[in-house]
């Protein structure tokens, strides 16, 4: 198996961690995630120290903190991508459109197809472009080829990519740049529809240029998805976020309106690492 | 160790304080001249007015490199953000500080005594010279209890202000060989009286800077209400 395929396919295929009669997730209020005094434990190191956070749909959300600080935990912690560390632990409630994702009996796979992630290196399959955008659908058990045809076209319209590759989705995807790669990725995500799009670093690997379409790209997705972004630069949380949340030594320090927290964050830890002074 | 915005900050910080000395020394030389009719110390003041104007090209300078090259946020940005326009303000108080020197420059007789004294000029130039101490305090101690002081010490100048109408309206009738001279001193408190107004614009600047606060175009009982909380 190659390895973009190792990093994306547990994601899409989850047969192997359903739990008993799924239940599909709803939309209750305009917070598509709370999460309500959770700690998560890698082993006997504490992770997530009890991280209560409320998202509001149609918004993108930055988690900023210094490495280790818990930020790509709790992303992953929204899929549960998780469950994948042995001695992985989670206690209190993760609700994601009001279902305890954690607790309730919920389809797994249904999760990952709400909250698709996007990862920090672009990680295309050796395969087509189309190909790769489809293979979400594919491993759903989507077989209508219209649906699919459909599908594609539009994440690909989405993400900006259609003028550049509408003569060539037949092309390797591995050919493309790599701001065009991680777009194929992004596309990838939307084409299963989903509600919630995770995004760990998206942009740490592209130029200035690929950067910053990514970021107008995700600042028009917001229209239609919830994001939710792990980001070390500071420049790219103020551009792009509405909301933005601090995370250190495991606990979420201070959360707010972006604006605020750039302007006049509240926590002196807060000021102190946006200001470029931690440590 | 000093991380290289933190200096450059530091820097930023020392020019205004340097350029607000100046101005204090520049307000304070003109009362000097107009009161003890010094044509040399009033034109020393119109000499030092380029000075002033230095120091606002090369802090205006200093905020766009800090702005374009390191992307400031939180206090670091609205300290920023509070230098560029207190620096303009600063220099508008240079320009009226020149403007009075050269009246002063242009009287060929002193100002007569007693209408110096009844306009209580010399107590409006105490209460600018006071202002400026306590906004240079705040800044140096980045305390902003004394910048809010500021806006109590407007309202005496005000007051001046209004009471040298009242006071002229009476005393010209009866002295019309002085109305030229009442007429520039009427002027100069005008000056004042604006940079009056130009300190209370500084004052919420520096507030903003040091509790983020926004007092533009705020009541009186709100921008002391900080202070009376502490």
């Amino acid at each position: 198996m190659i390895s973009a395929e190792k990093e994306i396919l547990p994601i899409l295929n989850q047969q192997e961690l359903y739990t008993v009669e799924p239940t599909h997730l709803h939309v209750a209020s305009s917070d598509i995630v709370e999460t309500i005094d959770v700690n998560v434990f890698y082993g006997d190191f504490h992770a997530l120290k009890d991280v209560n956070l409320a998202i509001k749909k149609n918004s993108v959300t930055a988690l900023i903190g210094p490495s280790g600080c818990g930020k790509t935990t709790f992303l992953r912690l929204l899929n549960r991508m998780n469950d994948y560390i042995p001695s992985h632990m989670v206690r209190g409630k993760v609700l994601i459109n009001g279902v305890d994702i954690y607790r309730d009996k919920i389809e797994i796979e249904q999760l990952r197809k709400e909250v698709g992630m996007v990862f920090q290196k672009p990680n295309p399959f050796p395969k087509s472009i189309f190909e790769n955008v489809a293979y979400g659908l594919r491993i759903q058990g989507i077989k209508d080829k219209h649906l699919i045809h459909e599908r594609v076209i539009n994440a690909i319209q989405q993400v900006g990519l259609w003028n550049e590759v509408k003569d060539n989705l037949r092309k390797n995807a591995l050919a493309l740049s790599g701001g065009q790669q991680q777009r194929v990725c992004i596309a990838r995500t939307l084409a299963v529809e989903p509600d919630i799009i995770l995004m760990d670093e998206p942009t740490s690997a592209l130029d200035p240029i690929s950067t910053s379409r990514i970021e107008e790209l995700i600042l028009q997705l917001k229209q239609k998805y919830t994001i939710i972004i792990v980001t070390h630069n500071m420049q790219q949380a103020s551009r792009i976020s509405d909301t933005t949340a601090f995370f250190y030594l495991g606990e979420l320090i201070e959360v707010g309106k972006t604006t605020d927290i750039f302007t006049n964050p509240r926590n002196e830890r807060t000021e102190r690492y946006i200001t470029g002074r931690f440590g | 160790m000093a991380i290289q915005i933190e200096i450059e900050l530091d820097y930023l910080k020392s020019l205004i304080l340097e350029m607000f000395e100046l101005v204090k020394k520049q307000i304070f030389s003109s009362r000097e001249a107009l009161l003890n009719h010094d044509h040399e110390l009033a034109e020393e003041v119109m000499r030092n007015e380029s000075r002033v104007n230095g120091y606002e090209i090369t802090i205006e300078k200093e905020c766009e490199s800090l702005l374009a090259l390191h992307q400031p946020v939180a206090t670091d940005l609205r300290f920023i953000m509070a230098a560029l326009i207190t620096n303009g303000n600063i220099e508008r108080i240079g320009d009226h500080a020149d403007k009075i020197a050269k009246i002063v420059r242009d009287q060929e007789t002193p100002f007569d005594k007693e209408l110096l004294e009844s306009l209580h000029l010399k107590e409006a130039f105490d209460v600018i010279e006071e202002m400026m101490s306590r906004v240079i305090a705040s800044l140096t101690n980045k305390e902003a209890g004394e910048a809010r002081i500021i806006f109590k010490l407007d309202k005496s100048i005000d007051k001046i202000n209004k009471k040298s109408l009242t006071f002229l309206n009476d005393y010209l009738k009866n002295h019309t060989d002085k109305i030229i001279q009442a007429l520039w001193l009427f002027r100069i408190i005008g000056k004042l009286e604006r940079v009056g107004d130009v300190m209370k614009n500084i004052a919420e600047e520096v507030i903003f800077y040091l509790d983020a606060e926004i007092l533009k175009h705020k009541k009186l009982k709100y921008k002391l209400a900080r202070k009376n909380n502490q």
